[in-house]
């Protein structure tokens, strides 16, 4: 029996190891691989002390609904929206986990940007023109959405502030 | 320390008996009270000084995290990690004899893998799932449980399963965390020989984690609580054949909590509302809680009539609530005939406590029964809901029956000793 534990321990620690690893291998085979939609959002409250870390952001679609998955579509302009909430896991097309167990919330909240650029882009991204369009790019896969870039007008919020 | 105390009064003992001279006397008595004094100082200087060290460098990584490389920042998410593993490597190589090692390396590893994936999730923002998170973290704890034979992450593991239970519940579920329960309280099981305080730590555990999680298995299921939590203490009541360490929490959590669900079954408000309608999973589950419970039951029958009484009138309360709930006996006259029985099986436990204790001169029964009683009597004085005039008689009647219970006693011990004067 003693014999056992030290391979067993091996393979334990193995998978703790891996376990990690293969968190953050999956955030980047969903951002390479995952389908690409844009959503309009529309940045949250700037002078709130605890989010200088990432830009807050709300989904400009009020979706709410009993579900656990919203499927998602794309109107005319390009942009995609959740086109219906259920709580079976769709077999077709691309689909979203909610952000809540107890209803459905898209888990665009935040994105996530250098600490000193993030407080800055949260205030450019709320003072921006009215024609300029707030949206952020995501990558799907699987119901997990990753989020890879938030523009204003096309043009990447990193690229606005370092030319401000 | 004790030693060090018991040689220094054993200093003074040879000293009087002149074992010893007053000088050898004063040399040994410096060299144990500085040596005790230096040892104990030693070590709090020792804690103190290390956390103090670890809270600065943990201080001083947060406010410059922002400007380390991500390279770094895996490096620092990975190093605890890593580390803990060596040392769990190295205790089942060179120390495994040792319960402080293995206790240490099982704690500090399971500790390391919950920061490894809170820091690595930070590092790399992935979305996160708190119910999740500390499944996979308790998941990855299991395993050194037993690979280190150490019982400090198991408490941590039937944290992050109730954790996670209680955020995810649907009737699947239910029998995953079954399951799961099983796998940590297997433990215990498998350390039932070992007649050690760890022994009886582990036990209170994962009868406090089972108490929960039989909770959390009754609203994932839509079982009636009190009914679930009764049935619950009445299998851990029934339960029997094991060490002493074992036994004890489950007696303790089986009388104190049946007690205690029979108290709040003998309000007729609890009889009087509405109830989920019984499901497939709850019929299964309370079903299996009491047949387990009456297997146990008939074993016991023999060795202890108390025991086996306590049981049964518990099992058939368990039995009753089981009944009002399929049958919808909310209504009137059933609540009312449902609160006396309960007020009757309450009753009968404590007077059977009573009966046992004073029978068997054991004042632990005596008392219990007579807390039982006593607790049945105020409960009933301030019910509100029971109609004063009622509660006289009631209480008349009782009062009544116990002076005469009194006196057959009295003449029943009075009847031996005279045959012994003949």
């Amino acid at each position: 029996m003693k014999k056992l534990l030290m391979p067993a321990l091996i393979a334990v620690i193995i998978i703790q190891l891996l376990t990690p690893i293969c968190m953050i291998a999956n955030k980047y085979h969903i951002l390479r691989t995952g389908e690409e939609f844009m959503f309009r959002v529309s940045p949250v409250d700037p002078y709130d002390a605890f989010r200088g870390r990432f830009v807050a952001l709300n989904a400009r679609q009020n979706v709410r609904g009993a579900g656990r998955y919203g499927v998602i579509d794309v109107d005319p302009d390009g942009f995609a929206f959740i086109s219906r909430i259920t709580d079976e896991r769709p077999a077709f097309g691309a689909y979203v986990k909610s952000g809540s167990r107890s209803w459905f919330t898209l888990p665009i909240d935040r994105y996530y940007m250098e600490d000193r650029l993030a407080p800055r882009a949260e205030l450019r991204a709320w003072r921006r023109e009215p024609r300029e369009e707030a949206y952020v790019t995501v990558r799907v896969r699987n119901g997990e959405l990753i989020i890879s870039g938030l523009f204003i007008d096309g043009i990447a919020i990193e690229d606005i502030l370092r030319n401000e | 320390m004790k030693k060090e105390r018991w040689l220094l009064k054993e200093i003074d003992m040879w000293r009087q008996t002149q074992l010893i001279d007053e000088k050898t006397a004063g040399t040994l008595r410096g060299l144990y009270a500085d040596k005790k004094n230096i040892s104990f100082m030693l070590v709090l200087f020792s804690i103190i000084g290390t956390l103090l060290i670890s809270t600065g460098v943990i201080l001083i990584g947060a406010r410059n995290w922002e400007y380390f490389p991500m390279y770094v920042r895996v490096i620092i998410a990975f190093t605890p990690l890593a580390v803990s593993q060596s040392l769990a490597v190295f205790t089942v190589k060179k120390r495994y004899h040792s319960l402080a090692w293995r206790e240490s390396a099982a704690i500090l590893a399971t500790a390391s893998v919950f920061m490894a994936i809170a820091v690595v999730g930070q590092i790399f923002h992935l979305p996160g799932d708190y119910g999740v998170y500390v499944f996979t973290c308790g998941l990855l704890a299991l395993p050194m449980i037993y690979i280190l034979n150490a019982a400090s992450p198991l408490t941590v593991y039937y944290w992050t399963i109730l954790n996670w239970a209680a955020l995810e519940q649907s009737p699947a579920n239910a029998l995953i965390l079954f399951g799961l329960f099983i796998l940590g309280a297997l433990f215990v099981y498998i350390e039932r020989n070992k007649a050690t305080a760890r022994l009886a730590y582990i036990s209170w555990i994962t009868v406090i984690a089972g108490f929960v999680m039989v909770l959390i298995m009754g609203t994932m299921l839509r079982n009636s609580l009190l009914l679930t939590a009764l049935c619950f203490f009445v299998l851990l009541l029934s339960v029997e054949d094991l060490p002493e360490q074992m036994l004890m929490p489950l007696k303790f959590a089986g009388i104190t909590g049946g007690l205690a669900v029979t108290a709040i079954l003998t309000y007729e408000d609890m009889w009087s509302y509405r109830s989920y309608p019984v499901n497939a999973g709850g019929g299964v589950m309370t079903g299996i809680m009491l047949a387990i419970a009456l297997f146990f039951a008939v074993r016991i029958f023999k060795r202890g009539k108390l025991k086996f009484l306590l049981v049964m009138s518990l099992i058939l309360l368990c039995a009753l609530r089981f009944l009002w709930a399929a049958l919808d006996l909310s209504r009137s006259p059933y609540d009312f005939i449902l609160m006396c029985v309960s007020n009757l099986a309450m009753l009968s436990i404590g007077v059977g406590f009573i009966a046992y204790g004073v029978k068997n001169a054991v004042l632990l029964q005596t008392n219990i029964g007579m807390a039982a009683v006593c607790a049945l009597i105020v409960m009933r004085f301030f019910d509100s809901s029971m109609d004063i005039l009622w509660r006289g008689i009631v209480f008349l009647l009782l009062g009544t029956a116990f002076l005469l219970v009194n006196k057959r006693i009295l003449r029943k011990k009075k009847q031996p000793k005279q045959g012994e004067t003949i």
